[in-house]
Parts: structure tokens; C-alpha cells; sequence
């Protein structure tokens, strides 16, 4: 697979504890080079990743596995394409008693120039929008990690604050209702034009997407946002995501990929 | 440590993301919904919060010459690219 010319593991953030996952991470990474298969699958249904079908969009793309999420960066929109996570009611629990000071970061593993600075983003007028939630991380290394630039775009403040954040809470609920339930969250980038921001050139996303799965619940759709300051969520299919966002869920069953649930409770 | 005023890139997450405080070198910015409820968890948020709001108003207090109102400095213009995606 083209798109994965790089696999590169969780920084280690503390030293000792985490030194044996580190080398394990290293022996994982380069065994998967060779036969090209990603490391830290367990965040992905049935072990495959979204796979970007959009042949543009597989440039200077590169995967970066954190402790409890992973993501595909792009070395072009410098930032995140998708971000994918893998929520348990245990998991989400932890997460609602973090207290944490963070602090966003360039990941120091992607090569120079593809990913965005600190300095892109001062005064932009954008926030630092996750898109794997810091809300959702279940340990403080893990919290940490998902501060970094590679798992951030540009997105509207009001948008973040408001709106997105309710669409987070309200997946988070549907974890907690059902348990095991994985999630990737992403950008998309239409239209002939787009923003960027800072030295980088950083782009503005046009939209962003959530994709939901519960397995147990044989349950699968999407939740699409215009990256502006709206109140206005659209639910869309599956189907209907993949063929608007370049990229193809193959860990969700094909024959979930037609529902279109109402609506999220609280949104 | 959250140390108010003095990066642009802190973030202070209190209940996972239920509420945040994100430093600024010219604001800091509270954001969200905390229910505190009488439990531990109701104290360990509210003592963080605590903890926060007085070291904001402990930096605001120690500053020397505390203007009216804070120069408000534009956001740059955005800049423009053809979409390489299309």
C-alpha cells in the first residue's frame, strides 16, 4: 500500500515504564515495513485501516501510531486525514476523571516541512481542533500524545467549541451505552480553492467528518460539519462519506453502510 | 503545571474535555460545562478550577502595569491555494 511509506510508533513520553513498549514498538514497525502492514490495529475495526482511494491524496501520507489512537498525516495539508480510535466504556469512564495541563506539539517523527508548526497557528484566527478528542484519552500519556499538531486542523472556534464539542459528547454517550465502538475522524477539503494558515500553509478544512461504528449494535453512519460557525450537523451513510471524502471504511461491513440513523441525542 | 499568561500552547483539561483553560500569552480561555457533583470527583474539578482561577488572578495581580484593556493584536489574513485534492 503506497499511502503507507511510513509507519512510526507512540513517543515515549515517560521513561522506564515504557522503554519495553517502545523497543516493541520499533521490532512492530519494522516487521510491518516489510510487508507492509500498519502496527497499533487494535484501534481499527477488524484490523484494516481507511484506506484513501483518492489517489492525490496518498502523497507524503504517512501513519503515526499513538498509545491509544492513531493517525494518517498528510505531508501536503499538513495535518491530520483521518484519526482513528477505538472506545470502550471503561476507557471513556477514565477519561471523564482526567485533570490535565498538556500542551500541543510538533511531532518530532514526521519528516521537516510536513507537518504544522506551533507558530502556524498563533494568531490564525483558527483553533487547535482534535480531531481524536482529548476528552476521550483514558490515561495521561495518552492525553498528551493527542495534542500533537499531527492530530489537529485548523478549525473554527466557534464550531469547536460549540457544535463539535456537542457531536463529541454525544459519541462518547453512544461508547458508554454500547461499549466497543470505533470511530475515525477527519477532515475534508473541497472545492476549487482553499484557506491555509501560517508559514507552513497549513489548509483550512471545508468540513469535517466523524465516522461511528458499533459493532454490536450492527450500527454505522457519519456525522458531516461545515468548518464554520454553524449549529447544523448532516448524517450521512457511509457509503455516501466514502464517496465524498476520498477514503474507504473496509473494516465496516458492507452492508452496514446504507443506514442513516435520525439524528445524536443532545445535539 | 498551568502557568496562566505564559505560553500560547498550555491547556489545562479538566474532566477530560468537559471544561479546558487554554493559556495565552494575552488571554486565557475557559471553555465548557463542568458539573461538580458532591462527590470526590465533584472536588478534584472543582479544586482544579480553583488552582487555575487563582493563579489567573494571582498573574493578573503581580503584573506591573496592568493596562485597562489589553492591545487586541488582528488574526493574519488567510492565505490561498488551489485545492491539490480535486
Amino acid at each position: 500500500m503506497r499511502a503507507l511509506d511510513a509507519i512510526l510508533c507512540a513517543p515515549s513520553l515517560s521513561t522506564v515504564r515504557h522503554m519495553k513498549k517502545w523497543f516493541a514498538c520499533l521490532l512492530v514497525a519494522f516487521a510491518a515495513h516489510a510487508n507492509a502492514a500498519p502496527s497499533c490495529t487494535q484501534f481499527t475495526p477488524n484490523a484494516q485501516w481507511p484506506v484513501l482511494t483518492n489517489q492525490k491524496m496518498a502523497a507524503k501520507a504517512r501513519m503515526l501510531c499513538y498509545s491509544d489512537f492513531a493517525v494518517m498525516h498528510s505531508g501536503i495539508t499538513h495535518g491530520p486525514l483521518w484519526s482513528a480510535e477505538h472506545l470502550t466504556r471503561d476507557h471513556i469512564e477514565a477519561a471523564k476523571d482526567m485533570v490535565r495541563t498538556n500542551k500541543f506539539f510538533e511531532d518530532a517523527r514526521l519528516p521537516d516541512g510536513e507537518g504544522a508548526t506551533l507558530a502556524d497557528y498563533k494568531r490564525s484566527g483558527f483553533d487547535r481542533g482534535h480531531m481524536s478528542p482529548a476528552g476521550n484519552r483514558w490515561n495521561r500519556d495518552a492525553m498528551a500524545q493527542s495534542f500533537s499538531l499531527a492530530n489537529v486542523v485548523p478549525q473554527n472556534r466557534e464550531n469547536n467549541q460549540r457544535l463539535w464539542a456537542r457531536i463529541e459528547t454525544s459519541v462518547r454517550k453512544i461508547a458508554m451505552a454500547y461499549d466497543d465502538t470505533y470511530v475515525v475522524t477527519g477532515p475534508m477539503f473541497s472545492g476549487q480553492q482553499l484557506q491555509t494558515i501560517g508559514a507552513t500553509r497549513v489548509f483550512v478544512p471545508t468540513q469535517l467528518f466523524k465516522v461511528v461504528y458499533v459493532p454490536s449494535r450492527q450500527l454505522a453512519f457519519a456525522v458531516v460539519v461545515d468548518n464554520v460557525s454553524t449549529n447544523r450537523y448532516d448524517i450521512r451513510t457511509i457509503h455516501e462519506l466514502e464517496a465524498a471524502s476520498g477514503i474507504r471504511f473496509p473494516g465496516i461491513p458492507e452492508n452496514l453502510k446504507d443506514q442513516r440513523p435520525g439524528g445524536l441525542k443532545g445535539v | 503545571m498551568f502557568k496562566p499568561y505564559s505560553n500560547d500552547d498550555d491547556v489545562l483539561n479538566i474532566q477530560g474535555d468537559a471544561m479546558t483553560v487554554s493559556n495565552g500569552t494575552t488571554r486565557v480561555v475557559l471553555n465548557g460545562t463542568l458539573e461538580l457533583t458532591q462527590d470526590q470527583r465533584g472536588l478534584k474539578a472543582a479544586l482544579a478550577l480553583k488552582q487555575a482561577v487563582d493563579a489567573i488572578v494571582a498573574a493578573l495581580q503581580a503584573h506591573p502595569a496592568l493596562p485597562a484593556k489589553v492591545k487586541e493584536e488582528p488574526d493574519a489574513k488567510p492565505g490561498v491555494v488551489d485545492n491539490p485534492f480535486q
